[in-house]
């Protein structure tokens, strides 16, 4: 038997002739679900919704909306902008800084690298000494004539760091 | 018997911030099961259809302020009910192992697990043919076949118009009743 109300629109009326088996067929009971389902359903729903905080869309919709979403992304880039400026850069900048020698710390190595020579390193092993390469470099080094008295750098440099002169070096002070 | 609470009479609870749980509850009362059938006959499965109608329910609490007045409350909630149900079965469809079988070729063979269906041979029959309609046409032919919803509700819901909508329900039915004889 055709059920009529599957059929509300007068223009359908035809499709039941078309179609037997299908208008001609029983609904109901197919699938079947849990028991109580839909006496529970609104409470689990409810439950659901305490565990989210009950929000409406108001805390949603700030988050979605186009203007937050820009301001919020210009923001991240200003604040990129600013941490690159502030601590990227100045970082950079610290490790283009030319070394600079002190009393302590020679040179760099490769300022002494020109007055190290084999026969040096050979001769100071023979004396039975474990080679310095600064040493024999500072050695080889040309040394610095003040008057008639030959320097080397380094003792120039000690006497500059350990002896409080603001002045220029005297005759005297360099054992003339 | 139980009295449904009219569309207004909900509509006035949900206004009012110290009644609007309350307000919901009646909702989710009274649409539940027009909610939960919807969806449970696109994607067939209980546990799936349960996750998806509550997804609904809570996707209708965040957006009420979004809710206007003139639209009916049903059409709404419907219209929320369809768009979840079909990017369920897209999200599945995408997210497939085997490529070569979709969602409702995987669909159809569970409907043969007496477990899962508790139709007679012929009701199987009209779901294994449900199955091979394009889910948008399916859900057309469940909400007019089914839900006996009109036409224009119909169009209210999915955005569609009437002529595309009976056009699309005519070719179902003509598929449907082909598929049934020849099985």
């Amino acid at each position: 038997m055709v059920d009529k109300r599957q059929i509300s629109d007068s223009e359908d009326e035809q499709l039941v002739h078309q179609a037997p088996e299908l208008f001609g067929m029983k609904h109901g009971g197919e699938f079947s679900i849990p028991e109580g389902y839909f006496d529970t359903l609104p409470s689990l729903i409810q439950s659901r919704l305490s565990a989210q905080g009950g929000k409406t869309n108001t805390a949603r919709s700030f988050y979605h909306s186009a203007r937050t979403r820009w301001i919020m992304g210009t923001s991240a880039i200003a604040a990129a902008v600013v941490v690159i400026f502030l601590i990227v850069l100045p970082a950079t900048r610290q490790s283009n800084l030319p070394v600079t020698a002190t009393a302590d710390q020679p040179a760099a190595a490769a300022d002494y690298a020109d007055y190290i020579d084999e026969s040096s390193i050979v001769d100071v092993m023979l004396a039975g000494q474990v080679p310095d390469p600064f040493a024999i470099a500072e050695n080889n080094r040309p040394k610095i004539m003040i008057g008639n008295t030959a320097f080397t750098r380094d003792e120039i440099v000690n006497y500059l760091v350990e002896t409080d002169h603001n002045d220029q070096l005297s005759h005297e002070d360099l054992g003339q | 018997m139980v009295t449904e609470t009219p569309d207004s009479q909900i509509l006035e609870l949900l206004r009012n911030d110290d009644s609007k749980r309350y307000g919901f509850n009646l909702l989710v009362i009274k649409y539940q099961q027009k909610i939960y059938w919807l969806v449970r006959r696109m994607v067939l499965d209980h546990e799936d259809a349960n996750d998806i109608t509550q997804n609904i329910f809570l996707k209708v609490w965040e957006n009420l302020s979004s809710f206007r007045a003139d639209s009916q409350l049903y059409t709404w909630i419907y219209r929320i009910g369809v768009n979840e149900a079909l990017s369920f079965l897209k999200k599945k469809n995408l997210r497939r192992f085997v490529p070569f079988f979709t969602v409702e070729q995987k669909l159809s063979e569970t409907l043969n697990d007496d477990n899962f269906f508790k139709g007679d041979e012929v009701q199987r029959k009209l779901q294994h043919a449900l199955l091979k309609l394009p889910a948008k046409q399916r859900l057309v032919f469940n909400m007019k076949y089914f839900e006996l919803m009109k036409y224009e509700e119909i169009s209210e819901v999915t955005g569609t118009s009437v002529g595309a909508l009976k056009a699309s329900y005519h070719i179902a039915v003509r598929k449907i009743e082909e598929f049934l004889k020849a099985n």
